[in-house]
């Protein structure tokens, strides 16, 4: 496709992907597409990296944005307890409140490399909004429950935002989860993911107590279950995952679907279970890694995210098989996938979707060819941002002008009281 | 003083059990008592039946107080069994968690916590999806001393029975594992054991005991006396 031109010129490095290494190339950008990465490229605006480590955007594979103005409200609830005081407080949110707090929320993904999330709120049309505002790429949707199948109103909640929906957001459609949705919410989703070609977002077997009530209400587990409704497809997202059981994976596996996994808002909410991860990885399912909002983890840091991933593999297994490359990959990639999305690699022809870090940050010294992705997992955070390009646009360069204007968001929504 | 999360081991003599309860007190937990079901079937789908009986002697070196429950060991009524037992430990003893040494098995491990669940507990097994070889290996290297009580599976020669393992008979075992294709700790019932000695035990478990051949590859070991060494 043919477009604006953008060139970053000579690159420290570029992480291709997790194996893949360059070291003083430039990459040029046509459009929303990466067109050539290579010595002595040029053309259009040019962008200097000589102190910039180039990577393929973070995608941050579970959130819920918006929450972004609970961060910090309900932090010693289990989350049965937590997920009563968030819907308490959710009874204050206005369309115009959550587009207000998607702005926060995306202006900070954005600032910390993420070029993609997928979100599942209330008002996504206020996130949508917030989200084409600000240049990122998501993917939102109408949350299917019970009420909406009841007045008829699934389908129509879905072709409007599809229609309204902005280039940079994808429609998909959310369940919330097996116990709250009935058989016939879940029903419904299914049948529009599959006759609208959507993809379809859910939290499954996130908590022993949801495993135990589907298995004695069902009598089967949640992914058994979902997959006899037919909500099971390589379409789907089954987002959390950690009372999965060995038996339910090879379901995954063969419907082709996405398992996204959210360490840090796992432990934070004291869920227990254990994500067998090594062995979702060995069997070649796309797994993909999310923060989930900022009322469970609290940050929207996917940085942060990969390393919490590593180490909490490596301390479940006793064993070192999760590592930078594997976290790398889930973060990128992985998301990437997810939704069927040519991005999460700085190659010829994928999505000009990148992030920029600041080479001469501490966190990323000594820098050398052989530890940048290591240094990039275990060491940097956000902050050693520098810019992140979406599409082909500079989303975020660092400067003080943006600080304001979060700042300004902020100072707007601490004025609610919780 | 603070004296850590109140919970129970689910203790069959095994292995797998006295490694998890170990865990426990290595972490920082208070094991309050042993929990032990006493199958009077030897099919059962969820406890060892072989050598059970020595698990009051393990208790007694361990210090612990032990909460025993009979079960017929059928799928679904040792379910009841053992939620029974974990309530008479939370009764008396007021525990709040259960300690167990489930490894791969997600039938036992769901079935634990469905159990857990109903009765508000919190479950901790920290085998789970362990590297099993590398456990077997670790086991030897810490001082667990164990013993063959039954094996059911082609491979595994009848002389292991009654026999401490030693680092030399857990590199066979691992090569044998590899070989015939069955899991290194035994997880599917390939074989079961008994501790003899652990870190934790006060003194070591003597056992005399004779094999018996129940098939063409199935042995058992049939205790014919244990005592704690010294008693």
């Amino acid at each position: 496709m043919a477009g604006r031109q953008l060139t970053l010129k000579n690159c420290k490095y570029v992480l291709v992907d997790k194996a893949n290494m360059l070291e003083n190339v430039d990459v040029l950008i046509e459009g929303d597409t990466i067109v050539e990465v290579g010595k002595g490229l040029g053309g259009g605006d040019e962008l200097d990296c000589r102190n910039c480590v180039v990577m393929p955007g973070l995608a941050n594979a579970h959130t819920h944005a918006a929450m972004w103005i609970f961060r910090g409200l309900f932090d010693r609830e289990e989350l049965p307890q937590w997920l009563s005081a968030v819907e308490r407080a959710e009874e204050k949110l206005t369309p115009e409140i959550v587009e207000l707090a998607s702005k926060a929320a995306i202006m900070e993904m954005l600032s910390s490399g993420t070029t993609l999330f997928v979100d599942m709120y209330l008002y996504p049309e206020a996130t949508a909004k917030a989200s084409s505002e600000l240049g990122i790429r998501a993917a939102m949707g109408p949350v299917i429950n019970d009420k909406v199948v009841e007045e008829g109103r699934a389908e129509k909640l879905v072709t409007d935002l599809l229609g309204a929906a902005p280039p940079n957001v994808t429609t998909i459609i959310n369940v919330h989860t097996t116990y709250t949705a009935s058989e016939e919410a879940l029903k419904t989703a299914a049948k529009l993911s599959q006759k609208m070609g959507l993809n379809l977002q859910l939290h499954v077997s996130e908590t022993r107590q949801e495993v135990y009530k589907i298995k004695k209400e069902k009598g089967v587990f949640p992914v058994e279950y979902i997959n006899k409704l037919g909500a099971l497809t390589n379409r789907t997202l089954l987002v959390h995952m950690g009372w999965v059981t060995s038996w339910e994976l090879s379901l995954v596996k063969k419907a082709g679907a996405t398992v996204v996994h959210c360490p840090a808002s796992n432990m934070k909410l004291a869920t227990g279970g254990f994500l067998p991860l090594v062995e979702m990885l060995n069997s070649g399912m796309n797994v993909a890694l999310g923060t989930d909002g900022a009322a469970s983890n609290n940050s929207l840091d996917m940085f942060r995210e990969m390393k919490t991933a590593v180490l909490l593999h490596r301390n479940s297994y006793w064993r070192t098989d999760i590592g930078a490359p594997e976290v790398f990959e889930m973060a990128t990639l992985g998301g990437y996938r997810a939704l069927g999305l040519k991005g999460g690699r700085v190659a010829k022809g994928y999505l000009a979707d990148l992030a920029l870090l600041d080479a001469a940050s501490p966190r990323l010294r000594p820098l050398r060819r052989s530890n940048v992705l290591s240094n990039l997992v275990y060491s940097a955070c956000g902050c050693d941002v520098y810019a992140t390009i979406v599409g082909g646009h500079i989303a975020y360069i660092r400067n003080e002008e943006f600080k304001e204007k979060i700042s300004e968001i902020a100072e707007q929504l601490e004025q609610i009281d919780f | 003083m603070y004296k850590g999360y109140p919970v129970c081991a689910l203790y069959s003599g095994g292995k797998d059990s006295t490694y998890a309860l170990h865990w426990a007190f290595l972490k920082g937990f208070n094991v309050k008592c042993l929990v032990t079901l006493k199958p009077r079937t030897a099919e059962s789908w969820m406890f060892h039946y072989p050598a059970v009986d020595v698990t009051e002697l393990q208790a007694k070196a361990l210090g612990l107080p032990q909460v025993f429950e009979h079960t017929e060991g059928r799928r679904g009524s040792e379910l009841e069994d053992l939620k029974r037992a974990l309530r008479k430990a939370a009764e008396k003893y007021g525990i709040k968690g259960v300690v167990t040494g489930a490894l791969l098995s997600d039938y036992q491990r769901m079935n634990i916590n469905f159990i857990a669940e109903e009765l508000g507990l919190k479950v901790y097994s920290p085998l789970w999806r362990k590297d099993q070889a590398a456990y077997l290996r670790e086991l030897v290297e810490e001082g667990f001393e164990f013993i063959l009580t039954s094996i059911t599976v082609w491979g595994l020669p009848p002389t292991l029975l009654g026999k401490v393992v030693t680092m030399e008979d857990v590199e066979k075992i691992i090569e044998l594992a590899d070989r015939y294709g069955f899991n290194p700790a035994f997880e599917g019932g390939e074989a079961e054991t008994l501790v003899v000695y652990a870190p934790l035990f006060k003194s070591r478990i003597k056992v005399e005991g004779r094999r018996v051949r129940l098939g063409e590859y199935e042995w058992r070991l049939e205790v014919t006396r244990a005592w704690l060494e010294g008693s």
